[in-house]
């Protein structure tokens, strides 16, 4: 029997003897350096973190709006106004544009979630002011040119298309879909292909005017520069963004028909599937939040790294898949459990079973030597995310984005540790809803509901394509 | 590869040898990129095992890097997928590390791990933090030393299952996926060793028995047969001692034979077509080029670029944005140690005829072989390059870190400190170089697959015949010797 807290010290020569494994006393080693806060002119947020090792610089700039600012009957909006940013923008038009980033050998992404959007340069340092002030033209003067449109459009609506035949992309919006209903979390970033028809090049310039705002955004800035150096690049180039007006009403709540609690298992069929591909998920009682240690703790033990419970049981005890995980996932309005893993169709019942025995198990009984394993885990690996200037400028965003300071993250390493078993129970208990579970399978119906309705999970609701892409009218 | 890691690795098309270049551009490189210059220390304990230690005080976390020289491609008839089931058997425990405990130990200082398996090598990575260094030293040579102590048949029925559930999530259930499975046999003639996927067929890996992985490791988990590299914050002195510690006592082994292959050209162009379930028809051109360090290597990583990479490459400009009958369009050149490929995909518009897209790939190339690229396409691609480089050295550890790179530099160039020298290679080519490289390379016999929807063959080429990706069609009588 292993003792995984148990310190068991190395001489500084091991003369290989094999008799008992060289297991290091762990320790915290990395010390956290917390951005510089500062601000442009107009009131433009700058967090700067320097980072020499190559001579690359990463600037994200974040605007506090995304899919849940989308109008109402417009869903996609957000998403599809952020990726319009670069398809002409100042006095370039699309293809004058990506040829400019692309000689600089930049890149620079944008992308949109529920909360937020981001634009995001990667440049070599001495192309640094070329590249930024492509990104503010693709932040304040996008062209939003309605041939564009019409090209996205059509590129938009065959990815649309292609999404209906891949089985994971399925079961992440069945997820959705079962978790949120017909409001907007019930429904992909990207929108519905029929708001994707209504959608305008003015509907994408209404929504970059209303939401596109300095005092709504935030810039991280993180790699191969000081921050009296990036400051008047900054400020050059974003100094003149200016506020227009008051800040946007938060869209209208959109109340919305929760699906119905009592349908335990979702179907979305895909006959001749090899594999059905499974998830359970339900809503938290509490919103979580990133940085959140019990949980944390709690989840890797369950289902976030290799030794988990999940993936041990599903696939190397009864290797029914080739891995399964667990994660939370956050919004502003609450918090929701997801895990999933894919297994060969014939044992679709049993690993459902298996999965289900799991999320009960963690409530009751955990042993501590796995507790130990997933509390050091988390906190020791903890510095590999701040491995490049991109996952720096990454991590800074997000906690901007949601209000944890760097005191925070500097201490999450210790406050893991210090999270008791008793802890990581409680909090199985709280985040983890048995009551409000439901089980999302996307497969081959005719081979295995009979074994699913034979687990007696509850009454099995079959979800079409067509509903599953579409909004019901109202 | 073992476990599917968190993030997407993307592995950059261009490193490749620089054999064809003079040692002046070399210089200049190095002068122009100083920060692609590692100092490393290298030894070669008296088994052979060739060890690269690397220091860099910045890195988090210290990346013990394991290549074997051994693949898929030494795998005999009816074993396919068997390079890769090892790799899978290689986590399960050895002599000293009880069934689990691989994994348990390491997760409890901190660490990560994975593997993967290609059709030249297989690689090993453990990340750990810097004091942790002994117990992945321990570990990493406990399974090249004690590993078939350990083994038993049920471990090995337990990890064929789950590389049968690996092949299922991701070919088998993945849109093109089946096209993927069948891709070597029709690039390849069957005697070649990449004539057949990685991941092996279903019937063979149900065959795999205990013996095949006694004879296995005995033929090439050799220290002989492997290299390895440390990078991270370490003691040169320290580490040097530890590893002569934990690796030194071993016996040389075998060394196994090089294969020894002549590429031949196609001499057909065989088309073939999938009905499968999806909704975006799918052209996949595949032509045979060269292996790694050959003459052309760099000007083909180049010509790839040109047509695919970025909005403003040949191929996406013409077909996804001009003429508006694509989605998508990937370009990459595949060079390895017995021959190279290089792929053109591109996922058409829905109803799109695949014959168009053919057409518009030919006239496109063939424009690029009248003229050339420009000059600023070629400065552009530069750049672009330059930035992949950066990002290749960014993080010493994990799939395609630093250490990783420095094994790959090892295994084709003999030379781990190999970046400058690669960069200076790829910014070598000139345009008459990649104009000579579309000419002779894709204006030459082609693999033809169209994946179209169930029912859509109209949208095939005339003459295509259906595949199974079971059983492919017989190929053309190879070379090897």
């Amino acid at each position: 029997m292993l003792m995984m807290g148990t310190v068991l010290s190395y001489p500084a020569v091991v003369a290989a003897d094999r008799t008992r494994p060289p297991l290091p006393k762990p320790k915290t080693h990395h010390v956290v350096s917390p951005p510089a806060r500062l601000a442009l002119s107009n009131g433009l947020a700058v967090r700067v973190l320097p980072r020499h090792q190559v001579p690359l610089v990463d600037v994200h700039v974040t605007i506090r709006a995304g899919a849940l600012q989308d109008p109402d009957g417009l869903f996609g909006v957000a998403a599809h106004t952020s990726s319009m940013l670069v398809e002409g923008a100042g006095e370039r038009d699309a293809s004058a544009f990506s040829e400019a980033v692309e000689f600089l050998g930049a890149r620079l992404t944008t992308s949109t979630d529920y909360e937020s959007t981001s634009l995001k340069l990667r440049v070599p340092k001495t192309r640094l002011e070329a590249a930024v002030a492509l990104l503010a033209d693709a932040l304040l003067r996008p062209q939003f040119d309605v041939a564009e449109w019409a090209r996205t459009q059509k590129k938009r609506a065959a990815e649309f298309q292609s999404a209906r035949e891949d089985a994971r992309i399925l079961s992440a919006l069945a997820q959705q879909r079962v978790l949120f209903g017909d409001a907007r979390l019930g429904f992909p970033i990207e929108g519905t292909e029929a708001s994707l028809r209504k959608t305008t090049p003015v509907s994408l310039r209404q929504f970059h005017r209303r939401w596109y705002r300095p005092d709504l955004s935030f810039v991280v800035v993180a790699g191969d520069i000081e921050t009296s150096e990036i400051l008047p690049v900054l400020e050059r180039h974003l100094g003149s963004w200016r506020v227009g007006g008051r800040l946007p009403a938060p869209p209208v709540s959109q109340t919305a028909a929760a699906p119905d609690p009592a349908l335990r298992v979702w179907w979305v069929d895909r006959p001749g599937a090899p594999q059905s591909v499974i998830a359970a998920v339900a809503h938290t009682p509490m919103r979580i939040g990133t940085y959140a240690p019990a949980v944390d703790v709690m989840n890797t033990l369950l289902g976030g790294s290799f030794m988990s419970r999940l993936n041990q049981n599903l696939r190397e005890k009864n290797q029914f898949a080739y891995g399964a995980r667990s994660r939370f996932q956050h919004y502003p309005e609450g918090s929701v459990f997801v895990a999933t893993t894919a297994v060969k169709t014939a044992v679709t019942a049993p690993a459902l079973e298996q999965l289900y025995a799991e999320l009960q198990r963690i409530r009751t009984w955990v042993e501590d030597d796995e507790a130990t394993r997933a509390r050091n885990y988390l906190a020791f690996s903890f510095p590999s995310a701040f491995t490049t200037s991109d996952d720096i400028a990454a991590l800074w965003s997000h906690a901007e984005r949601e209000g944890i300071d760097a005191a925070q993250v500097a201490a999450y390493p210790h406050a893991v540790l210090a999270v008791s078993d008793r802890e990581i129970l409680a909090a199985a208990r709280d985040a983890i809803d048995l009551s409000g579970l439901s089980f999302v399978i996307v497969g081959d119906r005719a081979r295995v509901s009979e074994g699913i309705a034979q687990l007696g999970l509850g009454p099995i609701r079959h979800i079409s394509l067509e509903e599953l892409f579409e909004r019901p009218a109202r | 590869m073992r476990v599917p890691p968190m993030l997407a690795v993307v592995f950059t098309a261009f490193c490749v040898g620089w054999a064809d270049h003079s040692r002046a551009t070399m210089t200049s490189a190095a002068e122009t990129a100083p920060g692609l210059v590692f100092e490393f220390k290298r030894f070669q304990l008296e088994n052979g095992l060739d060890v690269i230690l690397h220091r860099d005080d910045d890195a988090p976390r210290v990346s013990v890097n394991l290549w074997y020289h051994v693949g898929s491609g030494q795998e005999r008839p009816g074993q396919t997928g068997f390079a890769h089931l090892f790799e899978h058997l290689m986590f399960e425990g050895s002599a000293h590390v009880p069934e689990g405990a691989f994994d348990a130990w390491l997760e409890a200082v901190g660490g990560d791990n994975n593997g993967s398996t290609t059709e030249d090598r297989t690689q090993y990575w453990i990340d750990v933090p810097p004091h942790a260094l002994p117990l992945a030293l321990f570990l990493e040579s406990d399974r090249m030393g004690y590993f078939l102590d350990a083994m038993n048949p049920a471990r090995v029925d337990g990890q064929r299952d789950i590389v049968k559930n690996e092949r299922r999530q991701s070919y088998e259930n993945r849109p093109y996926g089946k096209a993927y499975l069948a891709r070597p046999s029709l690039l390849w003639p069957p005697t070649h060793p990449y004539s057949w996927p990685v991941i092996g067929s279903m019937e063979d890996l149900s065959r795999a028995t205990q013996d095949d992985v006694i004879a296995f490791y005995r033929s090439y988990y050799a220290p002989g047969n492997a290299s390895l590299v440390i990078a991270g914050p370490i003691d040169y002195a320290r580490t040097e001692r530890w590893v002569k510690d934990w690796f030194g006592a071993f016996p040389q082994g075998k060394t196994p034979p090089a294969l020894v292959w002549d590429v031949m050209p196609l001499t057909d162009s065989p088309s073939v077509y999938l009905e499968d379930d999806i909704q975006l028809p799918k052209l996949m051109l595949g032509f045979r080029t060269v292996p790694k360090y050959a003459p052309a290597d760099a000007s083909l990583d180049v010509l790839a670029m040109v047509l695919g990479e970025g909005k403003q490459s040949r191929l996406y400009r013409q077909l996804v944005y001009e003429q508006q009958i694509a989605q998508s369009v990937d370009v990459y050149h595949e060079s390895q140690k017995y021959g190279g490929a290089f792929w053109i995909e591109v996922v058409a518009r829905p109803e799109q005829s695949l014959r168009d897209v053919e057409d518009a790939i030919n006239h496109t190339i063939k424009r690029l072989v009248q003229d050339g690229p420009r000059e600023e396409e070629l400065l552009r691609v530069q750049h672009q390059t330059e930035l992949a480089f950066w990002e290749a050295i960014e993080s010493v550890g994990g799939f395609g870190g630093r250490a990783d790179w420095m094994n790959q530099y090892v295994f084709f160039s003999k030379e781990p400190d190999g970046f400058a020298h690669d960069l200076a290679r790829t910014q070598a080519v000139s345009r008459r170089d990649v104009q000579q490289a579309a000419q002779r390379f894709l204006q030459a016999h082609r693999v033809r697959i169209s994946v179209v929807p169930h029912g859509a063959t109209h949208l095939t080429h005339p003459g295509a015949t259906p595949l199974d990706p079971q059983t492919p069609p017989e190929r053309e009588q190879g070379a090897a010797r």
